[in-house]
């Protein structure tokens, strides 16, 4: 019995990770600009696979560049950061220029979404593939946590940078100016913040947060075509839980999801169907909805 | 939080000189589609056939959507969620067999099945409607596509559904009721009398989903619908209960939603939790858009045009690039949906037949 719950707390930590730094991103670009955007898990799926090009040899997939994974990783987040400014500037901005609401940018990214999706399955098919990283064995941390060393290290890893997200955001003046622009647009830009400049970097730090996360995703699980979709509504659980809007939120809301999902498999019904355990996280998120819409975290004001 | 400002500028200018004119053209473009079915068929009756089916029910899951989106403002993600409801309630009421080991149940007759259906994705309208309507519509668009995937989990794993084996021949006492000129008629195009019969009853479909839709735009219930659609809070000042009206929307919507399920399902041989994925829901998003939301003729002239292109590009990319293959084929055709959804909704929100003053794209 307690085996069994040390290995799904292990677990739960582990896709809590994932999701917390995905949704992080999903939350900022929320707040900043307004936009829900439908696309993140594909971006997810497509900075998984960008480190997995890059990774693997040419060999075994298409346009391989056999780099170490210390190289490929690090390569593939500033891909990502340069990749978010190039779909702020080129895509959002026209659209924002010709005051387009907020329902089309949703349905565009909607579409976006398609497109890298079904590129992606072009470009390294339809089959999984795994990072080459040696296999571990489990081991146990605290007492309490059943995971692989490199599972432990990038757990650690992704508090590390979800708090310096947290300092960037309350301790730098491009931090600040996000939270502004997120309160009050109109406040903000009439206290002297470049608006442009702050949406080019939210979308910056949001995909490069995705990228990570998809990298993260595929060394713990594999990397395929679909990974992402499948993940954007357990971020959009995470979001709501931990209050939309609200990056801090974000964080927490993924851990809890995560959690939900491994330790609900406990439960008697679910035990003998697995599947079960993604629709509890999503009547979590519902239930959220109905009792907190504004969440964890979040201000009352956001939901009406 | 970016303040949402109505564009002053897409008010005062109309988006075209002339109605008619547009409406000719949607109708031109629409036969052209048809026109290049059965060219590239070959003139083959099967696979026209086969495409307009596709076309009819997708139509009718369409309008449903129009009547909530096009005409309310609200925002579902999960129609596949209804359609699956739909699909589920006629096909295990009907004469059927279920999951891996095909147990024979179900003695329902068709016709209180396919209204049994309908009650269900009203059911599931008002299941999921108390909860979200009174919340902002990106909500609601997350909650639904939300409530489409779990139940799809839920198909998945309950035995009694049929997990991930489905169910099977639950078409038998449907192809039963195929009349004998249908027969005739089939033997002379030289396709199968049931496929026939499905197209027809497909279309009547349409038809009458059609007629009622008329009817409710046209009444002062669904001027209200706009009213709430296009400023909810003056709907409000007038004494419209908001929440009820709503509700109603996603009840009927669901209605209509549960009976495309039920052709849907009789379309596929065997239903299963692989068939209800979340790509169902966005095949009749883009058939709204690209006929016009909003507008009574828009979502079938968009389902046809859809269903031709989405069908008849794979073997237009087969013969242009013959070294492509079979699965980058059809994903091509996936890029080209997203493609096509990110350029209508940027350069023509309002489709082929709407107006752009009536489109109501901001969150309210």
């Amino acid at each position: 019995m307690l085996e069994a719950f040390t290995s799904q707390l292990g677990n739960g930590i582990v896709l809590g990770a994932v999701i917390a730094l995905t949704a992080v991103g999903l939350s900022l670009i929320f707040g900043v600009t307004g936009i829900v955007n439908f696309a993140h898990g594909d971006f997810v799926t497509l900075g998984a696979t960008i480190a997995l090009v890059l990774a693997l040899p040419a060999e075994q997939v298409t346009g391989g560049q056999g780099m170490s994974m210390w190289i490929a990783v690090p390569v593939t987040i500033l891909i990502g950061l340069a990749l978010g400014a190039v779909v702020e500037m080129s895509l959002i901005r026209p659209l924002r220029a010709r005051r387009v609401g907020t329902v089309t940018m949703l349905v565009v990214t909607i579409g976006l979404g398609f497109i890298i999706r079904y590129a992606i399955l072009i470009w390294i098919g339809g089959s999984p593939y795994t990072y080459p990283i040696p296999i571990e064995i489990q081991g146990t941390y605290f007492g309490l946590l059943d995971m692989t060393a490199i599972e432990f290290r990038l757990v650690l890893l992704t508090v590390v940078v979800l708090l310096l997200v947290g300092v960037f955001l309350t301790r730098t003046r491009l931090g600040t100016a996000m939270r502004a622009i997120s309160d009050n647009e109109d406040l903000a830009e009439s206290s002297g913040i470049d608006a442009d400049t702050v949406y080019i970097a939210t979308w910056s730090l949001g995909i490069a947060l995705a990228f990570g996360g998809g990298v993260l995703l595929g060394i713990v699980t594999n990397v395929s075509w679909s990974m992402g979709f499948f993940l954007l509504l357990l971020i959009f659980a995470a979001v709501i839980v931990g209050g939309i809007g609200n990056p801090f939120g974000a964080m927490v809301g993924g851990f809890v999801i995560g959690l939900v999902i491994s330790l609900s498999t406990a439960l008697p019904v679910i035990e003998d169907h697995p599947d079960l355990r993604f629709a509890v996280a999503l009547g979590v998120m519902i239930l959220v909805l109905l009792v907190r819409p504004q969440g964890i975290l979040g201000s009352k004001e956001r939901v009406s | 939080m970016t303040p949402d400002v109505a564009p002053p500028e897409s008010l005062s200018q109309p988006s075209t000189p002339d109605r008619s004119t547009q409406q000719a053209i949607g109708t031109l473009i629409t036969l052209l589609a048809l026109l290049w079915l059965f060219w590239s068929s070959g003139f083959a009756w099967v696979i026209v056939i086969g495409v307009l089916i596709k076309a009819g029910l997708y139509a009718v899951s369409a309008m449903s959507l129009n009547l909530e989106f096009g005409y309310t403002g609200l925002l579902n993600f999960g129609q596949v969620g209804f359609m699956l409801v739909g699909a589920y309630t006629f096909a295990l009421l009907v004469p059927h067999e279920l999951g891996r080991a095909g147990t024979a149940a179900g003695s329902w007759p068709v016709w209180a099945a396919v209204l049994a259906a309908m009650f269900a994705g009203m059911l599931l309208g008002v299941v999921l409607g108390i909860p979200t309507v009174r919340l902002r519509g990106d909500y609601l668009a997350i909650v639904t596509i939300a409530i489409a995937e779990i139940l799809r989990f839920v198909v998945r794993s309950l035995p009694g559904l049929g997990q991930s084996f489905g169910v099977i021949k639950y078409t038998t006492s449907f192809d039963d009721l195929t009349p004998g000129f249908v027969e005739d008629w089939a033997a002379s195009l030289d396709i199968p009398a049931n496929q026939l019969w499905l197209f027809i009853v497909c279309w009547a479909a349409v038809g009458v989903v059609l007629g009622v839709m008329t009817l409710m735009i046209r009444s002062p219930w669904g001027r209200v619908l706009r009213a709430l659609r296009d400023d909810e809070d003056a709907a409000r000042a007038l004494g419209k209960n908001a929440f009820w009206y709503k509700l109603q929307v996603l009840m009927i919507g669901g209605a209509i939603a549960g009976l495309s399920g039920v052709l849907y399902a009789l379309d596929q041989s065997q239903i299963s939790p692989t068939k209800f994925l979340p790509i169902i829901t966005f095949y009749a998003w883009t058939a709204l858009i690209l006929g016009g939301a909003s507008t009574l003729i828009g979502p079938i002239s968009g389902s046809i045009i859809f269903w031709v292109l989405l069908t008849q590009t794979s073997s237009l990319a087969e013969d242009l690039f013959p070294s492509l293959s079979v699965s980058a084929v059809s994903a091509t055709r996936f890029i080209l949906m997203g493609a096509l959804i990110v350029v209508l909704m940027v350069f023509r929100p309002e489709g082929l037949f709407g107006r752009r003053e009536e489109l109501s794209l901001e969150i309210q």
